[in-house]
């Protein structure tokens, strides 16, 4: 009986790290493109709101401040990488629901995910301009994990409670043999 | 009298007795380990980063493990079945100790229990209750001829404190072949015990195991996370243990043990502060299975705060560390079970010891934040925070699905991150008080949940 049961088990975790290994060969290919988007994206966006920077290739931003310049390097830390990796790896792996669903959550979540990291990474140059460097550091790299660690969670959430209000969408059980 | 007794106990578990030198054993070879690595490469960075990367490894065995039964649990559906014609005499066990609040409710609801009542023997202890608990019992057995009640004096309580004992008590007045325990604040449903007792058709079967369900799971934020954790716990982690590996674990109540294998054993553990975890490994080790029935269900009551919450949990961790030290090389030399099955139960029984290395993993990322070493990698520190918290989130939401609950139970998933964090220190104190009480050789005696409706 636990024979049928493992064998199932089995092909589920040998695809599972098959799409794993590609997945995250292809993270690491992209990573540094990625990084560098992220950054333009970031200095564009900060000019667009009237803050001194400029960027210096690939992946670090100058912020201009009357005390002197700050350098934030844009590091897997402060990408919108880590909490899109946090929030597919949560629903990709959650089993049962239909794949409707979880491409639903993909296409629609790691825009806002990556929208949200490039604003939390905008608002700790403010942070810098209003309370000084000092508050860059402490905002920039562990506290702003964190802040999007938590919003991948809640991302996760909200998906969880959309599949727990469209039963339809979780899949049944298959009969188990005595 | 009393010094009697506790020799007959002492006889008793005299098998399965602790064994305190192993947690040194096991503290020295993790050491050593350690050291090694280290002064692999005597180098302090190299040697973070080893560390960093072996408890990764020790998390990641872990997620596969949370992955395989939320898979399990939500893919494949368990046929029993049905009711079988099966129906030995049982003796239902209840220790009670100032359970005045909740006894009645418990007695009642087995008043209504679908099974013959020729067979059927309820044995209650108060266990020198300071409230009415003993009043209530008087009562209640007046009106019941199955119920029996034995008031245990102060004295008895102070020289044999704790379950095990108030169990191995109640045990000499037992006539049933299947003997059931319950806690005070269960109150079970009409089939939950023919559910169970089915499954003892198989001789091979020694323990059985029903699912717990939170009753007071509206009473606040905290019973809500608990309710949503017990969930996962039966219905995706007993379940797929029990599918995957026929290894479920007997759970100290809405349970039930063959009375041959009980009296094979010698009683319930009296050295044991997790009595449950303690008689399902002397159990799988004789070679016996312990099933679990989704279906057979009983209700309870959670801690309503978190002072309760610390003392309870802090039991349960303190018991399955030291079940880990008493028993994890007799499962390793165990000849009834495969290297898969070993492997889980080693896992099962370590499984306190992960916030501990929770600690550790934390530890070496604040060493990081605050630049005492940076590994090489950086993403060795980041896969250690994802890995970390993400394969339980994954089992609760798994249990949230198959329970099918309300869409906003979804939100509380996020209120857990807290609780985590608590259980870290929960488990870190109970592992490093476990040392320190190995060494002043002071015991740690039973603390009593306090109950609130």
């Amino acid at each position: 009986m636990k024979r049928y049961v493992r064998i199932k088990a089995v092909k589920f975790f040998v695809t599972f790290f098959l799409i794993l290994s590609v997945a995250l060969v292809f993270a690491y290919q992209i990573n540094d493109e990625f990084r560098e988007i992220e950054t333009k994206f970031i200095v564009r966006l900060t000019r667009a709101l009237g803050l001194e920077t400029s960027r210096a290739p690939p992946h670090k931003i100058f912020a201009y401040y009357p005390e002197g310049a700050f350098i934030l390097e844009m590091t897997l830390s402060c990408s919108a990488l880590f909490p899109i990796a946090t929030f597919l790896f949560l629903v990709l792996l959650t089993p049962g629901i239909s794949l409707r669903m979880k491409l639903l959550a993909g296409i629609l979540t790691c825009p806002i995910l990556y929208l949200l990291n490039a604003l939390r990474v905008v608002l700790v140059f403010y942070a810098g301009k209003v309370l000084g460097k000092g508050a860059i550091l402490l905002f920039h790299d562990w506290m702003g994990g964190a802040i999007m660690f938590f919003a991948a969670l809640t991302s996760y959430s909200v998906w969880l409670f959309l599949v727990l209000t469209r039963p339809s969408e979780i899949k049944p059980r298959t009969l188990y043999p005595e | 009298m009393n010094k009697d007794k506790n020799q007959h106990f002492e006889i008793l578990t005299r098998r399965y007795r602790k064994k305190e030198g192993r947690i040194f054993a096991f503290s020295i070879l993790i050491l050593f380990l350690i050291s090694l690595l280290g002064f692999a490469r005597f180098d302090g960075r190299n040697f973070a980063a080893y560390l960093t990367i072996a408890i990764q490894a020790v998390f990641i065995a872990y997620l596969l493990r949370h992955m395989a039964f939320a898979y399990t649990g939500l893919q494949m559906k368990w046929d029993r079945e049905e009711f079988s014609d099966y129906e030995p005499p049982i003796s239902i066990l209840i220790p009670a100790r100032n359970e005045e609040k909740v006894i009645r409710g418990l007695i009642e609801s087995l008043a209504e229990v679908d099974y013959p009542r020729e067979k059927f023997q309820v044995i209650a202890v108060d266990d020198a209750s300071d409230d009415k608990t003993g009043e209530i019992l008087d009562e209640l057995a007046r009106k019941y001829d199955w119920l029996i009640v034995i008031h245990r004096s102060k004295k008895d309580h102070d020289l044999a404190p704790g379950k095990s004992s108030v169990l191995n008590d109640a045990l000499r007045f037992a006539s049933g072949e299947i003997i059931f325990v319950y806690d005070a604040d269960h109150q079970v449903k009409k089939d939950t015990i023919k559910k169970i007792v089915r499954h003892f058709k198989d001789p091979k079967v020694g323990m059985a195991m029903g699912r717990c369900v939170v009753r007071n799971a509206d009473k606040n934020i905290l019973t809500k996370l608990i309710y949503i954790e017990f969930l996962s716990g039966y219905k995706v982690n007993q379940y797929g243990r029990e599918l995957l590996h026929g290894l479920a674990a007997y759970g100290g109540s809405n349970c039930a043990i063959r009375r041959s294998l009980l009296e094979e054993l010698g009683g319930f553990n009296i050295s044991s502060v997790t009595e449950d975890t303690d008689l399902t490994v002397r159990g799988v080790l004789e070679g016996y299975r312990v099933v679990y029935d989704d279906d057979a269900v009983s209700t309870e009551l959670a801690v309503t705060n978190l002072t309760r919450y610390w003392k309870q949990r802090y039991r349960w961790a303190y018991g399955h560390q030291h079940v880990f030290y008493d028993y994890w090389l007799d499962v390793v030399r165990c000849k009834h079970l495969g290297i898969l099955d070993k492997i889980e139960f080693l896992m099962f029984l370590f499984i306190y010891h992960m916030p501990v290395v929770m600690f550790l993993g934390l530890l070496l990322t604040f060493m990081w934040a605050f630049g005492i070493f940076l590994p090489r990698d950086p993403f060795i520190g980041l896969t250690l925070w994802i890995v970390l918290l993400l394969g339980p989130l994954l089992e609760l939401a798994a249990g949230l699905v198959l329970a099918r609950e309300k869409g906003k139970m979804a939100f509380y998933l996020i209120l857990f991150l807290p609780l985590f964090f608590l259980s870290i220190m929960i488990c870190t104190k109970a592992f490093l008080d476990g040392i320190i009480r190995g060494i002043t050789k002071e015991r740690y005696v039973w603390v009593k949940t306090e109950r609130e409706i």
